[in-house]
């Protein structure tokens, strides 16, 4: 693709006069960064006259005389596409500080910054159009090679050494001043006296002379053992609370089985050896709850019918210790399908359920899994079908004339409706309670309701619509399985800071803030992401550093209270160009869909997608302000280098199944991946944006599927994401990976040699696509490819599991993967080179 | 029935385990917690290997055993005799399994595996009526009777005293500190001059 490479710039020539020659495309002239250098810009009231001009930008040309009408006039071969290393999400060394990604600042696994520098003023902040903010996912599994573990530091005698007065962390930016006697603090610059036990000398730097032997002093990751101080009681066992559907749907569609037998599975394996409780309760008409105490024989059930005020029947005995009564335990998920198959009730209280459960664990607190079947509908909190008389398939504003129903606009299904949910899901919080919802209902779950236990309790919500054991049985174990075993916290919070100047704007995840900026985390995992925004402050930064810190306070599943700390520290820029060269495609990406995630989630789904193609053009515009005069032709389009893929993100976006127009699109499916979009990590975000499609149809064997010498492993090339370039060949195989799932797409015509290959097969004709498994590596080299690669595939994504799914062509469940043809045009919405010359022209009818 | 119990090193205070308080019926012990670090934080070599502390309605009984300190809060009807067969029994089984660490453990709770003993210890003290206690209490009814009485208020209030004795030696140094710095300032003044 045009303009991806060229060398980044050398570093070293900071406060070397900005280079204002352009470049012609692929050929970039390597220029200095301006960077701090230019501290007087936007001072002195007239910034727009000191703006140095962009020595690199990427143009794209328009045929603007081609033919007219339906033509965008542009080529879309020239439309820019990401690298195999940049669909990986690997973020760019050059868009660092001195480009390079120093060990001094948190790593981008946990904190991915949407610019790495920060400008000036607000005005250069607003003449950027740049969106400045973080993702953070501060238990991030290792992803990549060389991702490595995280330092632990104790600090025995001095206790954890923080700024008095903003309660800031050591780290490797703090000044050392006086001999080593005291320290700046890099953050409000308050002096602070050093500790008599954490003293050191200090060289002729002014650094501290055992910085490398102290992790807090190099490495901008690092995780402190937290003293008692930091403790309100002690530190809490994990707690695992299984709150299960058992009305007929729930048990007629294997859900119970399902889940009862997963559970099972993993007893042995749940975090907290001999500490982890364990408690299960069920739910129909009646509340049922299950004495385990150890020196029963058999698990007994006690079924309390009256759901108006729910009670606990026994004083303990309910959620026990999994060590002690781990027979008991496992006896009831053995017996648990079994006991409620008889059932013919359609009634689900979950509001009174809940309220017990509630009750059970709040002295101490853990997770509360949820599996619900069938809408809440009777007891306290119940819920009505909404969406009633206005099912999907239907136009825009078709849904509510239907019916005779002077129904609520369908974004309206997007607003939760009882209040109690959110209430209880405070009181969650509070108790350092997470709730994770699972909907397996065919029918109308209202899963954005239900939802709101999850989003305030830093839960997860599953969804896995019309679940039939079968076919999505696997599915959910597996997911089950993950949620249970993953690396997390508990009784968790979590406060970011910045240096003065700088203030955070807004919070994204899931997550209840308690105060003004405290976000309270009953329990954190290693999916999990939160996303932040900045602003400045009125006055113009005068440092030459903005540091940013965020402090992750939580339980180990050992029981060890620990403080992950994550900073970064940013040179302050006043010259727009060149936060363009800083700026983090995928971060920023990850950020507008979060923004756009909250107007969804307010009700209005237009703001939303109209929020992700302003912000676009926006930057777009942004950069075309200080691109050098004789470039700005009405023909070209300009893009910076490092934003270059922003508007196929963005468009990937709007397109996706959170966003896209009503229609074809059930509430619950929307609720569903809002939330989830509003909870992950850049590489999801990003993934869900712009899935991957490889072809399989070219010699399958080494080096594919193998590790390369950086230590990646080698994919098949990637195609774009058009449906007329791909799947219109009937002979094609293509696999598509969303980040939650990997779809193997078989052409009409595929040849019986690559199914022979790949599956051991002639023909797929006459098999259920879901149920066929590849063939053993054993069998072929171009099978044990496919195995690696799809290997390959699932590990990049630690938290997905990524299940393989063929899906022949014409087949129901091709518009899975026609769905993800982002590039192409839909009923409603633009083509990519449509979108980009829509971008374009938004941005010359503002700055010509 | 015990209501809050919490072992810790002598030496320095530091919480060694505690059990999780599963006691939906109180609440505020918060207090009461907060009573117990400063009494640990109060233990010298020379404190009496067992004490029980009045504090209101509750009190607090604890024995000392080699370097760590077991303590227990109950109400003031609970026998005197269970409260410390119980902390014996946790003593017992504390010295069996983690003797040899205490002196090495760095972080607070680092022996918090034991609460599950705890809890299970616990449960056989809760009712003063059960078989197995009565029988306890039936055993030996004059030892405990040996082991002294005092008030929250006396423990707390002699660490205030320390305290504030502290706090006089501590700006007595910074006086005189003061004296001869500006005693030398004199003589340079002096010189000068």
């Amino acid at each position: 693709p045009p303009g991806s490479g060229g060398p980044p710039p050398p570093p070293g020539m900071v406060g070397g006069p900005p280079v204002a020659s352009g470049a012609a495309i692929g050929a970039p002239r390597p220029g200095g960064y301006a960077g701090a250098a230019m501290p007087l810009a936007g001072v002195g009231g007239q910034p727009e006259l000191d703006q140095p001009v962009a020595d690199r930008y990427l143009e794209l040309p328009f045929n603007t005389q081609g033919p007219g009408g339906k033509g965008s006039g542009l080529d879309p071969a020239l439309a820019p596409r990401p690298s195999p290393d940049e669909a990986r999400v690997l973020p760019r060394p050059d868009a660092y500080p001195d480009g390079a990604i120093a060990p001094d600042q948190a790593s981008p696994r946990f904190l991915r910054m949407t610019v790495n520098a920060f400008p000036n003023t607000t005005a250069t902040a607003t003449k950027s159009g740049l969106p400045f903010g973080a993702v953070l996912q501060p238990l991030a599994p290792p992803r990549w090679p060389g991702d490595e573990e995280v330092p632990v530091v104790g600090f025995a005698g001095s206790g954890v050494v923080r700024c008095r007065r903003c309660r800031t962390y050591i780290n490797p930016f703090a000044q050392w001043l006086d001999g080593g006697r005291r320290w700046k603090c890099n953050l409000c610059y308050l002096i602070n006296e050093c500790p008599t036990e954490y003293f050191g000398p200090i060289d002729e730097y002014g650094r501290r002379r055992d910085r490398d032997e102290r992790p807090e002093l190099c490495c901008g990751t690092v995780e402190f053992v937290a003293s008692a101080d930091y403790m309100v009681r002690p530190p809490q066992p994990p707690v695992y609370v299984f709150l299960v559907d058992v009305s007929y749907h729930a048990v007629s569609t294997g859900m119970v089985a399902t889940v009862a037998q997963t559970v099972r599975g993993v007893l042995d394996e749940l975090p907290g050896d001999v500490r982890t409780q364990v408690g299960i309760l069920a739910y129909d008409s009646a509340v049922h709850f299950f004495n385990l105490g150890a020196s029963l024989s058999q698990p007994q059930l006690i079924t309390v019918p009256d759901i108006t005020d729910v009670f606990l029947p026994l004083p303990d005995d309910m959620l026990v210790n999994l060590h002690e009564s781990r027979a008991l335990v496992d006896l009831l998920l053995e017996r648990l399908p079994a006991m409620f198959a008889q059932t013919q009730t359609l009634d689900a209280a979950l509001g009174p359920a809940l309220k017990a459960s509630f009750q059970l664990m709040q002295h101490v607190g853990g997770k509360l899994q949820i599996f619900s079947t069938t809408l809440p509908n009777v007891g306290e909190a119940k819920l009505r079908n909404r969406e009633d008389g206005r099912r999907g398939g239907q136009p825009a504003g078709g849904g509510a004339a239907s019916g005779g129903k002077a129904g609520p606009p369908q974004n309206n299904l997007l607003l939760p409706e009882e209040g109690f949910y959110k209430k209880l899901a405070v009181e969650c919080s509070r108790q350092q309670i997470c709730v994770d919802v699972w909907l397996c209902g065919a029918a109308y779950s209202d899963a954005i309701t239900l939802g709101q236990l999850a989003k305030h309790t830093g839960g997860t919500l599953y969804h896995f619509p019309g679940f039939s054991a079968p076919r999505d049985g696997a599915a959910l174990a597996r997911d089950l399985k993950h949620n249970l075993l993953r690396e997390q916290g508990w009784e968790a919070v979590m406060r970011v800071r910045c240096s003065q100047g700088v203030k955070i704007t807004s919070f994204h995840g899931h997550f209840f803030v308690r105060g003004t900026d405290l976000l309270a985390l009953p329990n954190v995992d290693a999916d999990k992401a939160f996303t932040i925004t900045f602003g400045l402050e009125e006055n113009a930064l005068t440092s030459t550093n903005v540091a940013v810190q965020a402090a992750l306070l939580y339980t180990t599943s050992t029981g060890e209270r620990r403080i992950r700390v994550q900073t970064v520290s940013l040179p302050v820029i006043a010259a727009v160009a060149d936060l363009f060269k800083h700026a983090d495609v995928d971060a920023c990406t990850t950020v507008f869909a979060k923004l756009a995630a909250e107007r969804a989630l307010a009700g209005k789904l237009q703001d939303a997608r109209d929020l992700v193609q302003a912000r676009t053009a926006e930057a777009l515009q942004g950069f075309r302000l200080v691109c050098p005069t004789e470039a700005k032709r009405t023909g070209h389009m300009l893009m910076p280098e490092s934003l270059r893929l922003l508007p196929l993100y963005a468009l990937g976006l709007v397109k996706h199944l959170a966003f896209k127009p009503d229609g074809d699109v059930r509430a619950d499916e929307r609720a569903a991946a809002l939330m989830h979009l509003d909870s992950s990590s850049v590489h999801s975000v990003v993934a869900a944006a712009h899935p991957r499609l490889f072809p399989l149809l070219l010699k399958l064997s080494p080096p594919l599927g193998q590790p390369a010498e950086n230590g990646l492993t080698v994919l098949p090339p990637l195609l774009p994401l058009a449906a007329d370039r791909t799947l219109a060949n009937p002979q094609g195989a293509f696999l598509l990976e969303d980040g939650r799932q990997l779809l193997l797409w078989i052409g009409r015509a595929c040849p019986p040699a690559f199914l022979m290959d790949v599956f051991a097969r002639q023909s797929l004709d006459d098999v259920d696509p879901f149920s066929v498994e590849l063939a053993p590596p054993s069998h072929s080299e171009a099978a044990a490819t496919v195995h690696a690669v799809v290997e390959a595939l699932r590990s990049e994504r630690p938290g997905a599991l990524q299940p393989l799914r063929v899906i022949r062509q014409g087949a129901p469940e091709e518009l899975l993967v026609l769905r993800a043809m982002v590039e192409d045009r839909s009923v409603s919405m633009m083509s990519y080179d449509e979108f980009l010359v829509h971008c374009h022209r938004t941005v010359c009818s503002k700055v010509g | 029935m015990p209501k809050l119990t919490i072992i810790a090193r002598t030496r320095d205070g530091l919480p060694l385990a505690a059990s999780m308080e599963d006691d939906k019926y109180h609440r505020d012990l918060d207090v009461f917690k907060n009573q117990a670090k400063r009494i640990f934080k109060q233990l010298t070599p020379s404190s009496p290997a067992r004490l029980s502390i009045e504090s209101g309605s509750e009190v607090f009984h604890y024995i000392i055993d080699a370097g760590v300190c077991y303590l227990v809060l109950t109400e003031r009807s609970y026998p005197k005799r269970l409260a410390f067969n119980y902390l014996e029994e946790l003593q017992k089984e504390f010295n069996l399994m983690y003797a040899q660490e205490v002196d090495l453990a760095a972080r607070p709770y680092a022996f918090i595996k034991f609460d599950a003993f705890i809890q299970k210890t616990k449960k056989l003290y809760v009712d003063t009526r059960a078989q197995r206690n009565v029988n306890k209490l039936n055993e030996d009814l004059a030892d405990v009777q040996k082991i002294m009485m005092t008030n929250i208020q006396e423990v707390l209030g002699r660490g205030e005293r320390l305290d504030s004795v502290m706090k006089h030696s501590g700006k007595l140094r910074d006086g005189a500190r003061e004296y001869a710095r500006q005693a030398k300032h004199l003589n340079t003044q002096m010189l000068l001059r």
